[in-house]
């Protein structure tokens, strides 16, 4: 890593605005660490941005409606096997999907969280790729 | 489609009864038949032995009676037979087949035509030459319409009879037996013939005819009530030992069918036994298996709820907490709004906690138990938060031993405590520390024990109490989330019939225990 000079690219996928908001929001004071933050409102979106453009670290809600978690974050990774992906999750999970999606998750935050835990997962994920 | 238990058709033991009632019927009837055609075989061969004895008595009589000239001996004992044994009438007749001699004086000198039946033996077709009869010949026949048998013995030529005169010693005078004949003296009887004559008996057979019909209406009546009693002997057994088994059986079957599998069937003897065994051990699977549909299907929906609850509650409460967040860190003007926020903040995390707990007595409900890797499940959770941010600084020492059995377990659940009680030790460890964790298997007390060691700052009082009072649980808003966390992490354990407890330790942090029936 090139150190703190460039600011961590962020994206954001989740179905609800208020999330996407509120992640742009924790982050948005630039410190702690330093991130530019896109965001997507549905799968489709977010891996179009996953191959168009370079994130380093993925947020994202594998309980999307009508989306099969375990196979986008299987996408993702497999566009981009150096992307660090951090699965946002609501207290539910099917234990075969919680199974698939550990095996490709860099770590997981639990909704709702607050501005240190979103960052300490950052920052937690980008120290031990340092 | 067949319907079962509809009274439309007969059932098994009317069925099996009448199938034996007619073998026994068949088996019967042919013995029945086959013994009367025997003895009425036997019956005519002894009323024409009879005869037969009876004529030659009389030849021997003749014999006698003509050396001595004796014709009124002949007639009288000819006379003399009719009545007795049946016999319908005798007569002698000469070789010619004029009648001599008869118990009908009636019919004396009346010759008897060649067509009749008893001569066709020797005189096929009425001819006057006889074939030729050996000695010892006896010509007899059954008239069925009248119910007599008809019999002639011939009586033969003998040295006695053309050689001797026939001047009876005692008279001296030579009597002419057969008065067509003119022979003045010497031997009567010509040498040069085979046959003097023949003995006629008729007797009747309406005795023997009798005795037949009785021993019929005797067989048919003993051969039905053999069958009526047979047959109903096999109806009361077979209804007793299959018909009622299997009357069951179909009841189950329809039962089964509507969806209730709630019917044992009484075990019989022998197949039927296994049969009703295998109907209840089927019906038990059955059983067994719509539960887990139940239950599975309570689970997925149950799943379905929990996820719509979290997805509505946890996504706007991201919301409120980083926006009241950022709010607090930028009311840095005016009346200082800060306290405000915070009181947002801790409201919201508040409810946050209430929401994760609740989900998980939710879960309580429908708990499913299996054999289950204890030792898998720590070494899983354990897995699961080394990648939250909290456990960034905690250093996770495991010693799981290796002789844990597997025990009956709802898996899902036993997670859901380690995970609680990690979270709580990395809440309690929020600079960092050493979590231990032991598992041990106690032969003594037959239970996995588990121990959570942190070296924190110590769980609440308030906490703590949760433990030691079990009403408290339901009563959330009194309690920190600790509080909460452990009371159902409490309730989990009791519900595998274990134990939960907590201490503070001396030199600091806490220690939770929970031991696990095997």
């Amino acid at each position: 890593m090139t150190g703190m000079r460039r600011p961590t690219r962020v994206l954001v996928i989740d179905s609800e605005d208020i999330v996407l908001n509120s992640v742009v929001r924790a982050l948005e004071d630039n410190k702690h660490p330093a991130c530019e933050v896109t965001t997507a409102n549905s799968a489709v979106d977010g891996l179009k941005l996953v191959r168009e453009k370079i994130f380093d670290v993925i947020l994202i809600d594998v309980s999307l409606p009508g989306v099969n978690g375990a196979e986008l974050l299987r996408r993702i990774k497999s566009t981009n096997p150096s992307i660090y992906v951090i699965v946002m999750t609501g207290y539910t999970l099917d234990k075969a999907l919680l199974t698939e999606v550990s095996k490709n998750a860099d770590g997981f935050l639990l909704k709702p969280f607050t501005i240190g835990e979103i960052k300490s997962a950052l920052s937690s994920i980008l120290k031990s790729s340092a | 489609m067949a319907k079962l238990g509809q009274p439309n058709y007969l059932s098994l033991s009317t069925r099996i009864s009448i199938l034996l009632g007619s073998i026994i019927l068949i088996t019967m009837g042919a013995f029945s038949i086959f013994s009367l055609m025997k003895q009425e075989e036997n019956s005519f061969d002894a009323v024409t032995r009879n005869t037969l004895l009876l004529s030659q008595s009389i030849e021997k009589v003749l014999r006698v009676s003509m050396f001595r000239n004796r014709r009124d001996e002949i007639s009288a004992a000819l006379k003399d037979i009719v009545g007795e044994h049946g016999i319908l009438s005798a007569r002698i007749l000469n070789d010619r087949g004029i009648v001599k001699f008869s118990s009908q004086p009636s019919e004396l000198n009346w010759q008897i035509p060649l067509s009749n039946k008893l001569c066709q033996n020797c005189h096929p077709g009425g001819s006057g030459t006889a074939v030729y009869a050996p000695n010892g010949f006896y010509s007899h026949y059954f008239d069925k319409a009248k119910d007599v048998l008809h019999s002639s013995l011939p009586v033969y030529n003998a040295p006695s009879c053309y050689k001797s005169n026939c001047h009876a010693s005692e008279s001296g005078i030579a009597q002419n037996l057969i008065p067509d004949v003119n022979v003045a003296s010497g031997p009567y009887h010509d040498s040069t013939k085979t046959i003097l004559g023949f003995i006629e008996i008729n007797v009747s057979t309406k005795g023997v005819m009798a005795d037949l019909e009785r021993t019929r209406y005797q067989l048919v009546i003993l051969t039905l009530i053999i069958t009526l009693l047979a047959s109903a002997l096999a109806y009361f057994s077979i209804r007793r030992l299959v018909g009622k088994p299997v009357k069951n059986l179909v009841e189950g079957t329809r039962r089964v069918a509507q969806g209730d599998f709630t019917y044992e069937i009484p075990a019989g003897k022998g197949e039927l036994k296994i049969l009703a065994e295998s109907f209840n051990h089927m019906q038990n699977q059955l059983q067994m298996t719509e539960a887990q549909l139940i239950e599975s299907e309570k689970l997925a929906s149950a799943g379905r709820i929990a996820n719509q609850i979290a997805n509505e509650i946890n996504n706007p409460l991201t919301g409120i907490i980083i926006y009241s967040e950022r709010l607090a860190e930028a009311s840095g003007t005016g009346r200082d709004m800060s306290e405000d926020y915070e009181t947002i903040r801790k409201q919201a995390l508040r409810i946050r906690d209430s929401v994760r707990n609740i989900l998980s007595l939710a879960k309580l409900e429908t708990s499913r138990f299996e054999q289950t890797d204890v030792a898998a499940i720590i070494k899983h959770a354990i897995s699961l938060v080394e990648k939250l941010a909290g456990f960034r600084n905690i250093h996770i020492i495991s010693k799981l031993n290796s002789n844990l059995p597997i025990i009956s377990a709802d898996p899902g659940l036993i997670k859901q405590v380690m995970l609680n009680l990690f979270l709580i030790s990395s809440e309690n460890m929020s600079a960092g520390g050493v979590l231990n964790i032991s598992a041990v298997f106690n032969r003594e007390s037959n239970r996995i024990e588990v121990r959570i060691d942190d070296s924190g700052k110590g769980i609440s009082k308030a906490a703590l109490a949760v433990l030691s009072d079990e009403h408290l649980n339901t009563n959330l808003q009194n309690i920190d989330r600790t509080g909460i966390s452990l009371a159902v992490c409490k309730d989990i354990i009791a519900l595998h019939k274990g134990k939960l407890t907590a201490e503070l330790k001396a030199g600091g942090g806490t220690s939770i225990t929970f031991e696990l029936p095997a």
